[in-house]
């Protein structure tokens, strides 16, 4: 029995709620609901898409919560069923549009550079200082990749998730998630790159 | 899956000082022996990636916990509707355990797996009819359960186990009254019992819980084991002396026991998926709600 006051562990709670604690799933969730809410924002590009993702992620949780390992970490696991369920919904709402590059950076096996880009003639602002034009610009470059590539990405970045463990998330062989990585910040790159272009012309 | 941006890719320098940022959760100071090449064009892909920083992102509101656990309540309230046994012409007049639409030809195919592996593993012929008889007697208390639970909205007719509050720290739990069940006509009282231990008294045993456990056990979905073989050694525990808590039932030659389930189906013999062949405690796997067997 838990020691009262004691902070638990997120398995903890998950243990707690599975027993029938009622107070063990709001704590979960408020632990992990700006984290969380954020990653999926990035994810499938609006605030209401995101919350109703946050809570397909939350009720699949709650469902599938026998199922889950206690030894292993909750955090993994919740934002693998997140990426699925962010997953699910872009398959839903597929009409998307396609960035169009007007280079291919890739085709002559040089790959892009990110000396390049920093060379590049027009000056890379802080990321700080960037003002809400050029936040759209952002949103803009992260909303038009794909979300097999995007994924990867923000659970690589702001999740600080290792290559392993996206692969055994996503169950996905080890050398996908790395290219798809790779893919994603050149896309990325490439996709802010031409952006600010057009932005200056 | 591929797509237009999937050729897209980093030069082998460029993607080997990316794998290793991700090897250290982006932290660049955790990179030992860069040389200046190595330490530029980090500090380039860090700040290629620091404006994945800028997309414009809202804290949750206080409302979006609240309306998750709403969506979890109206799940588990349709899901309780799809268990229940819809009979809208009749009133609900007893507090029960809801009972789920039997699969008659599952249990009259489950009995008949039960004997079929029976003969093949040769026990005696004696052991072996009173097993299928015990079996058998299950069977009809559980169709009898699912009998009255058509005329009762769904509900099983259940029974304030007083007798063994003293195990429940004095809280009276609550097991299925099969009492009601023989005497409202649903079974027959000789049903009640397992020829293996001579007919005397009670002669199954029933799962019994407090409520609160009841409601817990309930919401997670899964089959539940409402009856089974009696409980040998129950009477030391309520006595205060010593016990086996391996006790295997004796009723029919130790070949192990049978359970009757809350759909309607009879699991038969030393099955795994009731924790081998113990008889009065059950192991709920990981989570511990165990299965406790009083009569």
């Amino acid at each position: 029995m838990p020691v009262e006051n004691e902070i638990r562990t997120d398995e903890e709670l998950l243990t707690a709620h599975i027993d029938g604690d009622s107070s063990a799933f709001p704590e979960l969730m408020d632990r992990y609901k700006n984290d969380l809410l954020h990653f999926l924002i990035r994810f499938v590009g609006t605030r209401a898409a995101a919350e109703d993702v946050f809570q397909d992620t939350f009720l699949q949780i709650h469902i599938s919560a026998e199922t889950f390992d206690p030894s292993r970490r909750f955090k993994p696991w919740l934002f693998t069923i997140a990426a699925n369920k962010g997953r699910d919904w872009h398959r839903k709402h597929s009409k998307r549009t396609v960035l169009s590059l007007s280079q291919d950076i890739g085709g002559n096996g040089e790959g892009t550079r990110f000396v390049d880009l920093m060379e590049a003639d027009q000056e890379m602002p802080d990321a700080q200082l960037l003002d809400s034009e050029q936040n759209d610009s952002i949103r803009n470059a992260v909303d038009q990749l794909p979300s097999h590539l995007r994924e990867i990405l923000l659970l690589s970045y702001f999740q600080q998730m290792s290559y392993v463990q996206i692969a055994d998330s996503l169950q996905i062989p080890l050398g996908t998630v790395k290219s798809r990585l790779h893919s994603a910040v050149a896309a990325f790159s490439q996709a802010w790159q031409t952006a600010n272009c057009e932005e200056d012309s | 899956m591929t797509s237009g941006f999937d050729h897209l890719k980093l030069t082998k320098e460029d993607a080997a000082m990316l794998d290793q940022l991700v090897d250290v959760g982006f932290d660049m100071e955790e990179l030992e022996y860069l040389t200046p090449e190595d330490e530029a064009r980090a500090k380039a892909i860090l700040h290629m990636l620091g404006f994945l920083d800028a997309y414009p992102v809202e804290d949750a509101s206080d409302t979006l916990i609240d309306a998750t656990l709403a969506r979890i309540d109206q799940y588990e309230a349709k899901r309780a509707a799809r268990l229940q046994i819809h009979t809208p012409e009749l009133e609900t007049t007893k507090r029960g355990f809801r009972i789920r639409m039997p699969d008659l030809i599952s249990v009259a195919a489950m009995i008949l797996i039960t004997v079929s592996v029976y003969a093949m593993l040769g026990k005696s012929a004696r052991s072996q009819s009173i097993n299928n008889e015990c079996a058998s007697n299950m069977a009809m208390v559980g169709r009898g359960l699912v009998n009255y639970a058509l005329d009762h909205n769904g509900n099983t007719p259940t029974e304030q186990a007083t007798d063994v509050a003293s195990l429940f720290g004095g809280i009276i739990p609550e097991r299925t009254d099969a009492d009601t069940l023989a005497a409202e006509g649903y079974c027959d009282h000789n049903h009640l019992n397992c020829p293996g231990h001579g007919g005397e008294g009670r002669g199954f045993s029933y799962q019994t819980q407090s409520a609160e456990t009841w409601n817990a056990i309930k919401s997670q979905g899964k089959v539940i084991f409402l009856m089974s073989d009696l409980n040998p050694i129950l009477s030391k525990m309520l006595t205060n002396q010593k016990y086996d808590p391996l006790t295997p039932s004796p009723a029919h030659g130790f070949l192990g026991q049978n359970h009757l389930r809350d759909d309607g189906s009879i699991v038969s013999g030393a099955a795994p998926v009731v924790g081998g062949d113990l008889i009065w405690v059950l192991d709920g796997k990981k989570r511990g709600i165990d299965i406790f067997l009083t009569h």
